[in-house]
């Protein structure tokens, strides 16, 4: 809670507005005097004592006050310009001047310190918040790790082991599938690494994303060649919408989401399946679908499976068809991705089954392009 | 003619693993560990007087007394050669950077060692034929690029290309197989005033693609490196 009164007189400003109130004030009085009785002005002084507590501390405010009380007293006390009060209720005002004076800036630092207590107060609860909240996602991480990581590294022990026992008995084709085994196992281990590294990375409390122009023709064509690359017995297709908008974001980012989206669509579904990568502009939103022929997903865990906890903690995670648990982190991460792209990502049914997960992201307005008109052909 | 590469690796299995395969591959292959032995190793190749056009250096980056890229600056002014770059960090500015400042190629630790032969051919490629006359006729599968007479055959018919399009083109191909960063297209084609503007190249390299590709959405030829810039696939 912010407020100008309440906080802590610490600018010159702030040390100079009680003095430009006592000022002002006093000014104002010898100006009014003849208009207004003594106890009109002795009220007005109060005031001015009270406002100008709001700056100043406990002890400044009082000696300000008394400063005050004793000029009030020279300027308009009769006899006047003399520091002699001649009436005893006149005596009986300035006491009470000073006693209100003071009441007011004890107050005044009463509440400053309430003010104090619990601008810390919260402060401490968003740190004990953000803290509890990194704790949580190391701890997530950290179970991710040992849940998803030792599978693939026993698989690569036991292959690499076998190769180095067998080493010259082994006949050549064992070898190979051997190799083959843990270079798979390698390539998953350093799918899921990129993937932990890179939620760490965007739950971090400043992420530093590189936004550029971006066309979604190239990023998909380059997730796709990859693929295809990678399972050179799958179907991969691209379906573009004519004149799709660039995009302003972070390409290595997307990159990995679709890259995620692709790995998870293939391994979800069989491999005869092709797997339809499509993007269109749709309720004045960009939108790019990862489109899989296979199992699909339950209703119940179209949202859940976004979620690491959610994954980690429940038994009943669905299983791909290889027996393998989810992508570890991997669908958080997309998520996460899409969350600094100011969009978000959303998983519903494939017709005739299967799963489709579409990216959501805003639309932005183009940059100015050069001029084609200018340019002759060759 | 011997090749020769510099392997400058700190991590000793990577080290020695990587020396094997490319020994495999007729490679002669010198090791070091840190920037001080690379150096060495290099005055050494001047001393012998070994042709700086068969070696390759090919460097770690993160080295124990500094960085790879100070080897990169030396080189280029003690002992010039390509140099390929590999590196355990992912981010992309860093690629950049190396890149623009004269690296040949880049490689982001883990990758296949065929992933590391092609680059190395590439990069030994240019390099021997950057003494002789450069390659200004191209053939890529149907495709045909005459360089000097501004011309682009696709199945035998005249594909029609602007002359900024022709210039990327172009570009690229002057270091076919190799990446070139954003920085470098728009400083080559579009002027130092343009360097920044990447959203040139996404609207070029679009229409490059709808004219030179089979299937724009599944290019084989005009290959992007996402965050870094694009390369003109080698076939």
């Amino acid at each position: 809670m912010k407020n100008l009164f309440i906080e802590r007189p610490n600018t010159i400003v702030a040390s100079l507005a009680p003095v430009l109130v006592w000022g002002i004030a006093l000014v104002t009085f010898y100006y009014l005097d003849d208009k207004l009785s003594l106890g009109n002005l002795a009220l007005l002084m109060v005031l001015a004592s009270a406002i100008a507590s709001l700056w100043l501390s406990p002890r400044l405010s009082m000696l300000t006050s008394a400063c005050a009380v004793i000029l009030f007293n020279w300027l308009f006390v009769s006899p006047r310009f003399t520091f002699i009060v001649d009436l005893q209720q006149d005596v009986i005002l300035l006491i009470t001047i000073l006693a209100v004076s003071s009441v007011v800036s004890y107050l005044m630092e009463l509440t400053r310190r309430a003010a104090d207590r619990e601008a810390k107060h919260m402060l401490q609860s968003q740190l004990a918040r953000e803290h509890a909240q990194s704790h949580q996602l190391r701890n997530t991480l950290l179970t991710s790790i040992s849940h998803d990581y030792r599978t693939p590294l026993s698989t690569v022990m036991s292959a690499a082991s076998l190769i180095a026992e067998q080493a010259g008995r082994a006949p050549s084709e064992q070898l190979a599938q051997l190799a083959n085994t843990i270079l798979d196992e390698a390539k998953h281990l350093n799918r899921m690494t990129s993937n932990t590294l890179q939620l760490a990375k965007l739950d971090s409390r400043r992420v530093d994303i590189k936004l550029n122009w971006e066309s979604v023709e190239e990023i998909l064509g380059t997730v796709g060649l990859r693929a295809r690359r990678n399972h050179p017995d799958r179907t991969v297709e691209i379906y573009l919408a004519d004149d799709l908008p660039l995009v302003l974001c972070d390409a290595i980012l997307l990159d990995q989401l679709f890259d995620n989206l692709i790995d998870n669509g293939l391994r979800h579904s069989a491999s005869d399946k092709p797997l339809h990568l499509i993007a269109h502009i749709k309720a004045q939103e960009l939108q790019i679908l990862v489109r899989d022929f296979g199992s699909g997903i339950s209703d119940e865990w179209k949202s859940r499976v976004f979620d690491i906890f959610q994954r980690i903690e429940s038994p009943a995670v669905p299983v791909d068809g290889g027996g393998r648990r989810g992508i570890g982190v991997g669908l958080a991460v997309c998520r996460a991705i899409a969350q600094v792209h100011d969009g978000f990502i959303q998983i519903t049914d494939t017709e005739g089954g299967g799963a489709t997960v579409t990216l959501h992201l805003p639309l932005s307005v183009q940059p100015v392009m050069p001029a084609l008109s200018g340019e002759v052909f060759a | 003619m011997t090749l020769r590469i510099l392997l400058v690796e700190d991590d000793l299995t990577l080290r020695y693993t990587l020396q094997q395969a490319l020994e495999i591959e007729g490679f002669v292959v010198n090791l070091a560990d840190t920037l001080a032995g690379a150096k060495c190793v290099l005055n050494q190749y001047k001393n012998e007087q070994i042709s700086m056009e068969s070696c390759l250096l090919l460097v770690d980056l993160g080295l124990p007394d500094g960085d790879g890229a100070d080897l990169i600056n030396w080189s280029r002014a003690h002992a010039p050669m390509p140099v390929l770059v590999i590196s355990a960090r992912d981010d992309d500015s860093s690629k950049v950077d190396l890149l623009d400042a004269g690296a040949d190629d880049y490689l982001v630790k883990p990758f296949s060692i065929n992933e590391l032969k092609a680059r190395i051919r590439v990069a030994l490629r240019r390099q021997t034929l950057s003494g002789s006359a450069v390659s200004e006729e191209f053939i890529f599968g149907s495709l045909e690029i005459s360089l000097p007479r501004h011309q682009v055959l696709r199945d035998g018919v005249k594909v029609h290309l602007t002359p900024k399009e022709f210039k990327l083109l172009a570009r690229l191909l002057r270091q076919a197989g190799q990446v070139v960063t954003h920085r470098q297209l728009l400083q080559d084609v579009w002027g130092p005033d343009c360097v920044d503007h990447v959203h040139y190249l996404r609207l070029y390299m679009a229409q490059l693609r709808g004219k030179l590709e089979r299937d724009p959405t599944a290019p084989e030829l005009l290959l992007t490196e996402t965050g870094v810039g694009y390369r003109f696939c080698e076939i």
